[in-house]
Protein backbone atom coordinates (compact mmCIF):
# COMPACT_ATOMS: atom_id res chain seq x y z
CA UNK A 1 0.00 0.00 0.00
CA UNK A 2 2.66 2.31 1.27
CA UNK A 3 4.39 0.95 -1.98
CA UNK A 4 2.51 2.51 -4.35
CA UNK A 5 2.28 5.88 -2.89
CA UNK A 6 6.22 6.09 -2.95
CA UNK A 7 5.92 5.19 -6.93
CA UNK A 8 3.30 7.15 -8.29
CA UNK A 9 4.90 10.58 -7.12
CA UNK A 10 7.98 9.60 -8.72
CA UNK A 11 6.07 9.00 -11.99
CA UNK A 12 4.01 12.42 -11.78
CA UNK A 13 7.65 14.12 -11.21
CA UNK A 14 8.66 12.58 -14.27
CA UNK A 15 5.90 13.69 -16.08
CA UNK A 16 5.68 17.07 -14.72
CA UNK A 17 9.75 17.62 -15.38
CA UNK A 18 9.42 16.46 -18.76
CA UNK A 19 6.53 18.69 -19.54
CA UNK A 20 8.49 21.99 -17.77
CA UNK A 21 11.77 20.66 -19.79
CA UNK A 22 10.06 20.87 -23.17
CA UNK A 23 7.54 24.13 -22.17
CA UNK A 24 9.72 26.86 -23.49
CA UNK A 25 9.32 25.08 -27.05
CA UNK A 26 6.12 25.12 -26.86
CA UNK A 27 5.46 28.59 -25.15
CA UNK A 28 8.17 31.10 -25.44
CA UNK A 29 5.40 34.05 -23.64
CA UNK A 30 8.00 36.03 -21.70
CA UNK A 31 5.53 36.30 -18.86
CA UNK A 32 4.87 32.91 -18.90
CA UNK A 33 8.65 31.82 -18.62
CA UNK A 34 9.12 35.14 -16.24
CA UNK A 35 5.99 33.38 -13.62
CA UNK A 36 7.57 29.84 -13.76
CA UNK A 37 10.92 30.97 -13.15
CA UNK A 38 9.37 33.03 -9.60
CA UNK A 39 7.56 29.37 -9.07
CA UNK A 40 10.85 27.48 -8.73
CA UNK A 41 12.87 29.85 -7.26
CA UNK A 42 9.93 29.66 -4.44
CA UNK A 43 9.08 26.22 -4.32
CA UNK A 44 12.48 25.94 -3.39
CA UNK A 45 12.34 28.59 -0.38
CA UNK A 46 9.10 26.95 0.57
CA UNK A 47 10.93 23.59 0.61
CA UNK A 48 13.38 24.70 2.55
CA UNK A 49 10.75 25.93 4.99
CA UNK A 50 8.95 22.32 5.05
CA UNK A 51 12.14 20.86 6.66
CA UNK A 52 11.86 22.87 9.59
CA UNK A 53 7.75 22.81 9.96
CA UNK A 54 6.84 19.90 8.06
CA UNK A 55 9.21 17.56 9.05
CA UNK A 56 10.97 18.78 12.47
CA UNK A 57 7.77 20.32 14.06
CA UNK A 58 9.59 23.47 14.22
CA UNK A 59 8.17 26.89 13.87
CA UNK A 60 9.58 30.01 12.61
CA UNK A 61 8.46 33.42 12.21
CA UNK A 62 11.75 34.33 10.09
CA UNK A 63 12.58 32.30 7.72
CA UNK A 64 13.02 35.47 5.68
CA UNK A 65 16.10 36.29 6.95
CA UNK A 66 18.13 33.53 5.00
CA UNK A 67 16.16 34.62 2.05
CA UNK A 68 17.30 37.83 2.33
CA UNK A 69 20.67 37.07 3.57
CA UNK A 70 20.94 34.53 0.18
CA UNK A 71 19.53 37.80 -1.58
CA UNK A 72 21.53 40.43 -0.61
CA UNK A 73 25.20 38.38 -0.40
CA UNK A 74 24.55 38.15 -4.25
CA UNK A 75 23.50 41.66 -4.83
CA UNK A 76 26.08 43.19 -2.79
CA UNK A 77 29.13 41.00 -4.51
CA UNK A 78 27.61 41.93 -8.65
CA UNK A 79 27.48 45.38 -7.24
CA UNK A 80 31.12 45.76 -6.69
CA UNK A 81 32.55 43.39 -8.26
CA UNK A 82 31.91 41.96 -12.50
CA UNK A 83 28.79 40.16 -12.95
CA UNK A 84 30.56 36.81 -13.74
CA UNK A 85 29.29 33.22 -12.73
CA UNK A 86 32.42 32.91 -10.46
CA UNK A 87 31.11 35.95 -8.56
CA UNK A 88 27.63 34.65 -7.93
CA UNK A 89 29.07 31.09 -6.81
CA UNK A 90 31.32 33.45 -4.60
CA UNK A 91 27.78 35.55 -3.84
CA UNK A 92 25.96 32.05 -3.14
CA UNK A 93 28.59 30.66 -0.70
CA UNK A 94 28.97 33.67 1.36
CA UNK A 95 25.12 33.79 1.78
CA UNK A 96 25.26 29.85 2.31
CA UNK A 97 27.92 30.00 5.27
CA UNK A 98 25.92 33.45 6.84
CA UNK A 99 23.03 31.80 7.01
CA UNK A 100 24.23 28.17 8.27
CA UNK A 101 26.05 30.26 11.10
CA UNK A 102 23.22 32.68 11.59
CA UNK A 103 20.83 29.63 11.69
CA UNK A 104 23.29 27.73 13.67
CA UNK A 105 23.77 30.25 16.93
CA UNK A 106 20.06 31.08 16.57
CA UNK A 107 19.26 27.13 17.00
CA UNK A 108 21.37 26.58 19.53
CA UNK A 109 20.53 29.67 21.53
CA UNK A 110 16.82 28.64 21.70
CA UNK A 111 16.26 25.19 20.42
CA UNK A 112 16.77 23.45 23.72
CA UNK A 113 13.60 25.52 25.04
CA UNK A 114 10.14 25.46 24.41
CA UNK A 115 9.14 25.42 20.82
CA UNK A 116 8.01 28.71 20.81
CA UNK A 117 11.43 30.59 21.12
CA UNK A 118 12.80 29.67 18.73
CA UNK A 119 9.75 31.39 16.84
CA UNK A 120 9.97 34.04 18.75
CA UNK A 121 13.87 35.03 18.18
CA UNK A 122 13.90 34.00 14.47
CA UNK A 123 11.51 36.74 14.25
CA UNK A 124 13.48 39.42 16.22
CA UNK A 125 16.75 38.73 14.54
CA UNK A 126 14.96 38.83 11.23
CA UNK A 127 14.05 42.32 12.09
CA UNK A 128 17.60 42.95 13.17
CA UNK A 129 18.51 42.42 9.56
CA UNK A 130 15.44 44.24 7.71
CA UNK A 131 16.71 46.92 10.11
CA UNK A 132 20.20 46.66 9.34
CA UNK A 133 19.57 46.88 5.81
CA UNK A 134 17.76 49.86 5.96
CA UNK A 135 20.60 51.64 8.25
CA UNK A 136 23.66 50.14 6.37
CA UNK A 137 22.69 52.27 3.39
CA UNK A 138 26.67 52.40 2.15
CA UNK A 139 26.14 48.76 1.45
CA UNK A 140 22.48 48.23 0.82
CA UNK A 141 21.63 51.75 -0.28
CA UNK A 142 18.69 51.70 2.23
CA UNK A 143 15.03 50.83 1.14
CA UNK A 144 15.65 52.00 -1.92
CA UNK A 145 17.35 49.06 -3.09
CA UNK A 146 19.56 48.97 -5.54
CA UNK A 147 19.93 47.45 -8.92
CA UNK A 148 22.98 45.61 -10.76
CA UNK A 149 23.95 43.60 -13.60
CA UNK A 150 24.15 39.80 -13.60
CA UNK A 151 25.96 37.07 -16.18
CA UNK A 152 24.42 37.02 -19.17
CA UNK A 153 23.42 33.32 -18.70
CA UNK A 154 20.79 34.47 -16.05
CA UNK A 155 19.93 37.71 -18.10
CA UNK A 156 18.78 35.26 -20.65
CA UNK A 157 14.87 34.16 -19.95
CA UNK A 158 15.16 30.97 -21.17
CA UNK A 159 18.41 29.82 -19.98
CA UNK A 160 17.73 31.20 -16.59
CA UNK A 161 14.31 29.21 -16.85
CA UNK A 162 16.30 26.10 -16.95
CA UNK A 163 18.66 27.10 -14.62
CA UNK A 164 15.82 27.45 -11.79
CA UNK A 165 14.38 24.08 -13.08
CA UNK A 166 17.50 22.11 -12.88
CA UNK A 167 18.32 24.36 -9.28
CA UNK A 168 14.24 23.11 -7.84
CA UNK A 169 15.08 19.24 -9.24
CA UNK A 170 18.41 19.47 -7.44
CA UNK A 171 17.12 20.67 -4.45
CA UNK A 172 13.96 18.83 -4.00
CA UNK A 173 16.38 15.48 -4.87
CA UNK A 174 18.75 16.12 -2.22
CA UNK A 175 16.53 16.97 0.59
CA UNK A 176 14.43 14.23 -0.31
CA UNK A 177 16.96 11.69 -0.15
CA UNK A 178 17.84 13.86 3.42
CA UNK A 179 14.51 13.03 4.64
CA UNK A 180 14.69 9.36 3.82
CA UNK A 181 18.14 9.29 5.48
CA UNK A 182 18.66 8.05 8.97
CA UNK A 183 18.69 11.81 9.94
CA UNK A 184 15.65 12.37 8.25
CA UNK A 185 13.58 9.51 10.02
CA UNK A 186 14.44 11.12 13.44
CA UNK A 187 13.67 14.51 12.52
CA UNK A 188 10.67 13.16 11.78
CA UNK A 189 10.01 10.84 14.82
CA UNK A 190 11.12 14.16 17.05
CA UNK A 191 8.03 15.84 15.32
CA UNK A 192 5.67 13.40 16.69
CA UNK A 193 6.95 12.75 19.75
CA UNK A 194 10.48 14.04 21.08
CA UNK A 195 10.17 12.42 24.39
CA UNK A 196 10.54 9.09 22.98
CA UNK A 197 12.81 10.06 20.62
CA UNK A 198 15.41 11.06 23.15
CA UNK A 199 14.63 7.38 25.11
CA UNK A 200 15.69 6.39 21.99
CA UNK A 201 19.10 7.35 22.23
CA UNK A 202 19.07 10.44 19.76
CA UNK A 203 19.79 13.80 21.15
CA UNK A 204 16.94 15.90 19.94
CA UNK A 205 18.77 19.12 20.01
CA UNK A 206 21.04 18.00 17.76
CA UNK A 207 18.75 17.07 14.90
CA UNK A 208 16.70 20.73 15.31
CA UNK A 209 19.64 22.23 14.52
CA UNK A 210 20.68 19.84 11.36
CA UNK A 211 17.19 21.06 10.14
CA UNK A 212 17.59 24.46 11.57
CA UNK A 213 20.80 24.90 9.11
CA UNK A 214 19.52 22.65 6.43
CA UNK A 215 16.47 24.76 6.03
CA UNK A 216 18.47 27.71 6.14
CA UNK A 217 20.83 27.43 3.43
CA UNK A 218 18.32 25.81 0.76
CA UNK A 219 16.45 29.19 1.67
CA UNK A 220 19.51 31.64 1.08
CA UNK A 221 20.01 29.54 -2.27
CA UNK A 222 16.79 30.55 -3.08
CA UNK A 223 17.11 34.01 -2.26
CA UNK A 224 20.48 34.35 -4.28
CA UNK A 225 17.82 33.19 -7.29
CA UNK A 226 15.77 35.47 -6.37
CA UNK A 227 17.84 38.36 -6.12
CA UNK A 228 19.51 37.60 -9.69
CA UNK A 229 15.67 37.16 -11.40
CA UNK A 230 15.25 40.64 -10.32
CA UNK A 231 18.77 42.16 -10.62
CA UNK A 232 17.48 44.58 -8.29
CA UNK A 233 17.51 44.46 -3.96
CA UNK A 234 15.59 46.49 -1.77
CA UNK A 235 15.08 45.52 1.88
CA UNK A 236 11.54 43.95 1.17
CA UNK A 237 13.35 40.54 1.06
CA UNK A 238 13.32 41.16 4.82
CA UNK A 239 9.62 41.55 5.42
CA UNK A 240 7.70 39.46 7.06
CA UNK A 241 5.34 39.24 3.87
CA UNK A 242 8.41 36.53 2.64
CA UNK A 243 7.91 34.21 5.89
CA UNK A 244 4.10 34.23 5.46
CA UNK A 245 4.37 33.20 1.79
CA UNK A 246 6.11 30.18 2.52
CA UNK A 247 3.84 29.36 5.53
CA UNK A 248 1.19 29.87 3.13
CA UNK A 249 2.90 27.45 0.23
CA UNK A 250 3.82 25.00 2.29
CA UNK A 251 0.40 24.61 4.65
CA UNK A 252 -1.65 24.73 1.29
CA UNK A 253 0.61 22.12 -0.64
CA UNK A 254 0.94 20.23 2.31
CA UNK A 255 3.60 19.77 5.51
CA UNK A 256 5.75 17.18 5.30
CA UNK A 257 5.96 16.18 1.60
CA UNK A 258 8.45 18.37 -0.58
CA UNK A 259 6.40 18.20 -3.39
CA UNK A 260 3.48 19.84 -1.43
CA UNK A 261 5.85 22.74 -1.02
CA UNK A 262 6.19 22.50 -5.06
CA UNK A 263 2.55 22.81 -5.74
CA UNK A 264 1.95 25.62 -3.17
CA UNK A 265 4.03 27.94 -4.68
CA UNK A 266 2.76 27.15 -8.12
CA UNK A 267 -0.69 27.82 -6.93
CA UNK A 268 0.34 30.88 -4.77
CA UNK A 269 2.43 32.53 -7.52
CA UNK A 270 -0.56 31.63 -10.05
CA UNK A 271 -2.67 33.60 -7.99
CA UNK A 272 -1.08 36.54 -7.03
CA UNK A 273 0.27 36.66 -10.67
CA UNK A 274 -3.79 36.69 -11.62
CA UNK A 275 -5.36 38.60 -9.20
CA UNK A 276 -3.09 41.47 -9.63
CA UNK A 277 -3.71 41.56 -13.38
CA UNK A 278 -7.29 40.99 -12.58
CA UNK A 279 -6.72 44.03 -10.11
CA UNK A 280 -5.88 46.60 -13.28
CA UNK A 281 -9.50 46.13 -14.67
CA UNK A 282 -11.43 45.35 -10.94
CA UNK A 283 -9.54 47.55 -8.39
CA UNK A 284 -11.29 45.09 -6.02
CA UNK A 285 -8.59 42.74 -6.70
CA UNK A 286 -5.67 45.15 -5.50
CA UNK A 287 -6.31 43.33 -2.50
CA UNK A 288 -5.45 40.29 -3.22
CA UNK A 289 -3.50 39.89 0.06
CA UNK A 290 -7.08 39.93 1.29
CA UNK A 291 -8.03 36.98 -1.03
CA UNK A 292 -4.70 35.00 -0.16
CA UNK A 293 -5.60 35.15 3.56
CA UNK A 294 -9.20 33.68 2.80
CA UNK A 295 -7.61 30.83 0.82
CA UNK A 296 -5.14 30.38 3.86
CA UNK A 297 -8.54 29.99 6.22
CA UNK A 298 -10.18 27.39 3.49
CA UNK A 299 -6.91 25.49 3.44
CA UNK A 300 -6.90 25.33 7.35
CA UNK A 301 -10.82 24.66 7.14
CA UNK A 302 -11.60 21.84 3.99
CA UNK A 303 -7.64 20.81 3.82
CA UNK A 304 -6.17 20.36 7.01
CA UNK A 305 -3.31 18.21 6.04
CA UNK A 306 -2.71 20.75 2.77
CA UNK A 307 -3.57 19.40 -0.88
CA UNK A 308 -1.20 16.08 -0.61
CA UNK A 309 -3.07 14.90 2.75
CA UNK A 310 -6.02 15.48 0.96
CA UNK A 311 -5.05 13.45 -2.21
CA UNK A 312 -3.94 10.59 0.01
CA UNK A 313 -7.00 10.90 1.82
CA UNK A 314 -9.51 10.55 -1.43
CA UNK A 315 -6.89 7.58 -2.35
CA UNK A 316 -7.54 6.03 0.98
CA UNK A 317 -11.56 6.43 0.56
CA UNK A 318 -10.91 4.31 -2.74
CA UNK A 319 -9.15 1.50 -1.98
CA UNK A 320 -11.41 1.15 1.25
CA UNK A 321 -14.40 1.05 -1.12
CA UNK A 322 -12.74 -1.50 -3.46
CA UNK A 323 -11.59 -3.23 -0.17
CA UNK A 324 -15.31 -3.20 0.70
CA UNK A 325 -16.62 -4.58 -2.29
CA UNK A 326 -14.01 -7.05 -2.38
CA UNK A 327 -15.50 -8.18 0.48
CA UNK A 328 -19.35 -8.08 -0.34
CA UNK A 329 -18.31 -9.56 -3.30
CA UNK A 330 -16.67 -12.58 -1.68
CA UNK A 331 -19.53 -12.76 0.90
CA UNK A 332 -22.37 -12.73 -2.05
CA UNK B 1 26.68 -12.03 40.40
CA UNK B 2 27.50 -8.52 39.74
CA UNK B 3 25.17 -5.34 39.78
CA UNK B 4 23.84 -3.95 36.83
CA UNK B 5 22.56 -1.03 38.43
CA UNK B 6 23.20 0.50 41.68
CA UNK B 7 21.81 3.89 43.75
CA UNK B 8 23.37 5.14 46.48
CA UNK B 9 20.91 7.45 48.55
CA UNK B 10 18.91 8.62 45.63
CA UNK B 11 16.67 10.88 46.42
CA UNK B 12 14.39 13.76 44.67
CA UNK B 13 12.15 16.17 46.06
CA UNK B 14 9.82 18.45 44.20
CA UNK B 15 9.50 22.00 46.15
CA UNK B 16 8.34 20.87 49.63
CA UNK B 17 7.69 17.12 48.75
CA UNK B 18 10.36 14.55 49.02
CA UNK B 19 8.85 12.21 46.76
CA UNK B 20 12.15 9.61 46.59
CA UNK B 21 14.42 9.21 50.43
CA UNK B 22 17.57 7.74 50.21
CA UNK B 23 16.85 4.93 48.01
CA UNK B 24 19.91 2.27 48.04
CA UNK B 25 19.00 -0.39 45.28
CA UNK B 26 20.95 -2.94 43.79
CA UNK B 27 19.82 -4.61 40.95
CA UNK B 28 21.39 -8.23 40.04
CA UNK B 29 21.71 -8.70 36.33
CA UNK B 30 19.88 -11.13 34.59
CA UNK B 31 16.46 -11.01 37.24
CA UNK B 32 13.82 -9.67 36.93
CA UNK B 33 12.52 -7.27 39.72
CA UNK B 34 9.41 -6.13 40.81
CA UNK B 35 8.64 -2.78 42.13
CA UNK B 36 5.33 -2.47 44.33
CA UNK B 37 4.11 -0.11 45.90
CA UNK B 38 0.94 2.09 46.32
CA UNK B 39 -0.44 4.84 44.05
CA UNK B 40 1.46 7.70 44.40
CA UNK B 41 4.51 5.80 46.43
CA UNK B 42 7.11 7.18 43.92
CA UNK B 43 7.48 4.48 41.46
CA UNK B 44 7.01 6.42 38.01
CA UNK B 45 9.36 9.01 39.53
CA UNK B 46 12.37 6.61 40.48
CA UNK B 47 12.22 5.13 36.85
CA UNK B 48 12.20 8.78 35.69
CA UNK B 49 15.41 9.37 38.06
CA UNK B 50 16.67 6.05 36.45
CA UNK B 51 16.22 6.91 33.03
CA UNK B 52 17.10 10.39 33.01
CA UNK B 53 14.01 12.27 32.41
CA UNK B 54 14.60 14.04 35.78
CA UNK B 55 18.14 14.62 37.78
CA UNK B 56 17.78 14.05 41.12
CA UNK B 57 18.37 16.42 44.06
CA UNK B 58 20.84 13.75 46.06
CA UNK B 59 22.57 10.52 45.93
CA UNK B 60 24.44 8.75 42.54
CA UNK B 61 23.28 5.89 39.83
CA UNK B 62 25.60 3.60 38.87
CA UNK B 63 25.13 1.47 35.63
CA UNK B 64 27.47 -1.19 35.34
CA UNK B 65 29.52 0.65 37.95
CA UNK B 66 29.87 3.85 35.78
CA UNK B 67 27.81 6.56 37.25
CA UNK B 68 25.73 7.92 35.27
CA UNK B 69 24.10 10.49 37.15
CA UNK B 70 24.83 13.45 34.91
CA UNK B 71 23.91 12.09 31.73
CA UNK B 72 21.17 12.65 29.48
CA UNK B 73 18.21 10.70 28.76
CA UNK B 74 19.61 10.26 25.44
CA UNK B 75 23.00 9.04 26.53
CA UNK B 76 21.75 6.73 29.26
CA UNK B 77 19.46 5.26 26.45
CA UNK B 78 22.82 4.44 24.34
CA UNK B 79 24.35 2.90 27.49
CA UNK B 80 22.06 0.27 27.67
CA UNK B 81 18.91 1.93 29.92
CA UNK B 82 15.63 1.53 28.17
CA UNK B 83 12.05 2.23 29.36
CA UNK B 84 8.39 1.81 28.62
CA UNK B 85 6.31 4.63 29.85
CA UNK B 86 2.92 4.40 32.24
CA UNK B 87 0.96 5.91 29.07
CA UNK B 88 2.18 4.38 25.96
CA UNK B 89 4.70 6.00 24.29
CA UNK B 90 5.24 5.80 20.64
CA UNK B 91 6.03 7.17 17.11
CA UNK B 92 1.94 7.72 16.75
CA UNK B 93 2.14 8.47 12.76
CA UNK B 94 4.65 5.80 11.83
CA UNK B 95 4.17 2.29 11.31
CA UNK B 96 5.09 -0.27 12.89
CA UNK B 97 7.74 -1.92 11.13
CA UNK B 98 9.21 2.32 10.83
CA UNK B 99 9.01 2.48 14.65
CA UNK B 100 11.26 -0.39 15.78
CA UNK B 101 13.31 0.45 12.83
CA UNK B 102 14.01 3.97 14.76
CA UNK B 103 15.17 1.70 17.67
CA UNK B 104 17.56 -0.70 15.40
CA UNK B 105 18.81 2.75 14.02
CA UNK B 106 19.71 3.95 17.36
CA UNK B 107 21.31 0.66 18.66
CA UNK B 108 23.59 0.31 15.52
CA UNK B 109 24.54 3.80 16.36
CA UNK B 110 23.22 5.23 13.05
CA UNK B 111 22.67 8.52 14.43
CA UNK B 112 23.81 11.19 11.61
CA UNK B 113 23.70 10.23 8.16
CA UNK B 114 22.23 12.33 5.80
CA UNK B 115 22.11 10.23 2.65
CA UNK B 116 19.88 6.37 2.42
CA UNK B 117 21.59 3.58 2.64
CA UNK B 118 19.57 0.79 0.82
CA UNK B 119 21.62 -2.30 2.07
CA UNK B 120 21.59 -1.08 5.74
CA UNK B 121 17.53 -0.30 5.19
CA UNK B 122 16.98 -3.96 4.37
CA UNK B 123 18.76 -5.55 6.98
CA UNK B 124 17.11 -3.81 9.68
CA UNK B 125 14.49 -4.62 7.81
CA UNK B 126 14.89 -7.94 8.56
CA UNK B 127 16.03 -7.44 12.05
CA UNK B 128 12.92 -5.43 12.71
CA UNK B 129 10.24 -8.72 11.66
CA UNK B 130 12.74 -10.82 14.09
CA UNK B 131 11.41 -8.61 17.50
CA UNK B 132 7.85 -8.10 15.97
CA UNK B 133 8.15 -12.09 16.01
CA UNK B 134 9.16 -12.17 19.33
CA UNK B 135 6.99 -9.70 20.28
CA UNK B 136 3.87 -11.32 18.40
CA UNK B 137 3.63 -8.57 16.11
CA UNK B 138 3.44 -10.53 13.11
CA UNK B 139 1.53 -8.71 9.92
CA UNK B 140 1.07 -5.66 11.65
CA UNK B 141 4.35 -4.31 10.06
CA UNK B 142 2.61 -1.41 8.02
CA UNK B 143 -0.04 -0.51 10.02
CA UNK B 144 0.25 3.04 11.47
CA UNK B 145 0.93 2.61 15.31
CA UNK B 146 -1.78 4.41 16.52
CA UNK B 147 -4.56 2.13 14.85
CA UNK B 148 -3.36 -0.38 16.61
CA UNK B 149 -4.82 -2.11 19.80
CA UNK B 150 -3.45 -0.70 23.31
CA UNK B 151 -2.51 -4.34 23.91
CA UNK B 152 -0.35 -4.35 20.59
CA UNK B 153 1.46 -0.79 21.71
CA UNK B 154 2.57 -2.64 24.16
CA UNK B 155 3.93 -5.27 22.33
CA UNK B 156 5.74 -2.49 19.99
CA UNK B 157 6.81 -0.74 22.98
CA UNK B 158 8.49 -3.73 24.51
CA UNK B 159 9.86 -4.79 21.00
CA UNK B 160 11.09 -1.12 20.83
CA UNK B 161 13.43 -1.99 23.74
CA UNK B 162 14.47 -5.22 22.52
CA UNK B 163 16.08 -3.39 19.04
CA UNK B 164 17.50 -0.70 21.52
CA UNK B 165 19.80 -3.33 22.51
CA UNK B 166 18.75 -2.40 25.82
CA UNK B 167 20.20 -4.75 28.27
CA UNK B 168 18.07 -2.72 31.60
CA UNK B 169 14.36 -2.84 30.96
CA UNK B 170 12.50 -0.84 33.10
CA UNK B 171 8.94 -1.30 32.36
CA UNK B 172 6.46 0.77 33.79
CA UNK B 173 2.85 -0.55 34.02
CA UNK B 174 2.97 -2.89 31.24
CA UNK B 175 -0.65 -3.82 31.85
CA UNK B 176 -2.01 -0.66 32.33
CA UNK B 177 -5.09 0.38 30.60
CA UNK B 178 -5.50 -2.82 28.39
CA UNK B 179 -8.24 -5.48 28.72
CA UNK B 180 -8.29 -8.58 30.14
CA UNK B 181 -7.90 -10.69 26.79
CA UNK B 182 -4.90 -8.80 25.88
CA UNK B 183 -3.07 -9.71 29.51
CA UNK B 184 -1.98 -13.06 28.79
CA UNK B 185 -0.17 -12.32 25.60
CA UNK B 186 1.92 -9.39 27.44
CA UNK B 187 2.85 -12.10 29.92
CA UNK B 188 4.16 -14.62 27.24
CA UNK B 189 6.10 -11.83 25.87
CA UNK B 190 7.36 -10.50 28.95
CA UNK B 191 8.23 -14.27 30.08
CA UNK B 192 9.94 -14.85 26.84
CA UNK B 193 11.99 -11.74 27.24
CA UNK B 194 12.98 -12.80 30.55
CA UNK B 195 13.74 -16.56 29.39
CA UNK B 196 16.48 -15.11 26.84
CA UNK B 197 18.51 -14.79 29.83
CA UNK B 198 20.37 -11.46 28.22
CA UNK B 199 18.31 -8.95 29.61
CA UNK B 200 17.56 -7.53 33.57
CA UNK B 201 14.22 -6.63 33.92
CA UNK B 202 12.79 -4.25 36.51
CA UNK B 203 8.92 -4.14 36.27
CA UNK B 204 6.77 -2.07 37.63
CA UNK B 205 3.12 -4.14 38.45
CA UNK B 206 -0.26 -3.37 40.48
CA UNK B 207 -1.22 -6.77 39.10
CA UNK B 208 0.14 -8.98 41.68
CA UNK B 209 -0.61 -12.63 40.49
CA UNK B 210 1.32 -11.31 37.53
CA UNK B 211 4.28 -9.95 40.06
CA UNK B 212 4.36 -12.87 42.15
CA UNK B 213 4.24 -15.42 39.05
CA UNK B 214 7.66 -13.28 37.08
CA UNK B 215 9.49 -11.88 39.79
CA UNK B 216 13.26 -12.98 41.50
CA UNK B 217 12.97 -9.60 43.69
CA UNK B 218 10.32 -7.87 45.12
CA UNK B 219 11.13 -4.71 46.44
CA UNK B 220 8.03 -2.34 48.01
CA UNK B 221 8.27 1.22 47.99
CA UNK B 222 6.39 2.99 50.19
CA UNK B 223 6.00 7.12 50.67
CA UNK B 224 9.29 7.22 48.65
CA UNK B 225 11.53 4.87 50.64
CA UNK B 226 12.49 1.50 49.96
CA UNK B 227 10.51 -0.51 52.85
CA UNK B 228 11.60 -4.26 52.19
CA UNK B 229 13.60 -5.85 49.32
CA UNK B 230 14.30 -9.93 48.81
CA UNK B 231 12.41 -12.85 47.66
CA UNK B 232 8.97 -12.16 46.49
CA UNK B 233 7.06 -14.93 48.99
CA UNK B 234 8.84 -14.26 52.25
CA UNK B 235 8.42 -10.01 51.33
CA UNK B 236 4.51 -10.44 50.62
CA UNK B 237 4.35 -11.92 54.13
CA UNK B 238 6.26 -8.97 55.78
CA UNK B 239 3.95 -7.26 58.51
CA UNK B 240 5.55 -4.21 57.41
CA UNK B 241 4.31 -4.52 53.68
CA UNK B 242 0.77 -6.10 54.88
CA UNK B 243 0.51 -2.78 56.53
CA UNK B 244 1.27 -0.78 54.51
CA UNK B 245 0.94 -1.83 50.73
CA UNK B 246 -2.00 -3.75 51.32
CA UNK B 247 -3.19 -0.67 52.97
CA UNK B 248 -2.54 1.45 49.93
CA UNK B 249 -4.48 -0.82 47.75
CA UNK B 250 -7.13 -0.81 50.33
CA UNK B 251 -7.00 3.04 49.63
CA UNK B 252 -7.09 2.04 45.75
CA UNK B 253 -10.00 0.18 45.83
CA UNK B 254 -12.06 2.59 47.96
CA UNK B 255 -11.26 5.82 45.42
CA UNK B 256 -11.97 3.38 42.15
CA UNK B 257 -15.21 1.99 43.65
N1 LIG C 1 7.23 16.49 38.17
C1 LIG C 1 6.60 16.44 39.37
N2 LIG C 1 6.37 17.58 40.06
C2 LIG C 1 5.75 17.53 41.26
N3 LIG C 1 5.33 16.40 41.85
C3 LIG C 1 5.51 15.24 41.20
C4 LIG C 1 6.15 15.19 39.92
N4 LIG C 1 6.21 13.91 39.51
C5 LIG C 1 5.62 13.19 40.49
N5 LIG C 1 5.21 13.98 41.51
C6 LIG C 1 4.56 13.52 42.75
O1 LIG C 1 5.33 12.47 43.25
C7 LIG C 1 4.50 11.47 43.84
C8 LIG C 1 4.83 10.13 43.25
O2 LIG C 1 4.40 10.04 41.91
P1 LIG C 1 4.69 8.79 40.99
O3 LIG C 1 4.09 9.08 39.68
O4 LIG C 1 6.12 8.47 41.03
O5 LIG C 1 3.86 7.64 41.73
P2 LIG C 1 3.65 6.13 41.29
O6 LIG C 1 4.18 5.31 42.38
O7 LIG C 1 4.18 5.90 39.93
O8 LIG C 1 2.05 6.04 41.29
P3 LIG C 1 1.08 5.22 40.31
O9 LIG C 1 0.98 3.84 40.88
O10 LIG C 1 -0.21 5.95 40.44
O11 LIG C 1 1.64 5.27 38.94
C9 LIG C 1 3.08 11.91 43.59
O12 LIG C 1 2.59 12.49 44.78
C10 LIG C 1 3.19 12.93 42.51
O13 LIG C 1 2.19 13.90 42.63
MG1 LIG D 1 3.42 5.41 38.09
Amino acid sequence: MRGLFHKVPLYWGLAIMLFMLLFPFVNDSRSMLILLTQIFIFAIFAMSFDILLGYTGIVSFGHCMFFGIGAYSTAIIFNHLEATLLNFMIGLAIGIILSALVSYIIGSLSLRLKSHFYAMLTLAVSQLFLVLAEKWRGLTHGGDGFTFSVPDVFKDRTSFYYITLISVAVVFILLKLFTESSTGKVLKAISQNEYRAEALGYKSLHYKLIASVTAGVAASFSGALYAVSLRFINTNVFSIEVTLDALLMTMIGGLGTLAGAIAGAGIIEFLRHYLSELAMTYPIFERWTIILGFLYIVVLLVFPSGLAGFIKRINLKNKRKMKKKGELQRVA
Amino acid sequence: MENILETKDLSVSFGEHDVIKDVNLEIERGKLISIIGPNGAGKTTLFNLLSGQITSTKGEIYFKNENVTKLSVPLRARRGIGRSFQLTNIFPELTVLENIRLAIQSSSKDYYSIFPRLSALSRQQDEAKAYMKKCMLNGKEHVLAQDLAHGEKRKLELAMLLALKTELLLLDEPTAGISIEEIPAILEVIENIKKDGMYTIVLIEHKMEMVMHLSDILVVLFNGELLASGNPQEIIKDQRVQTAYLGGLHRESIKTG
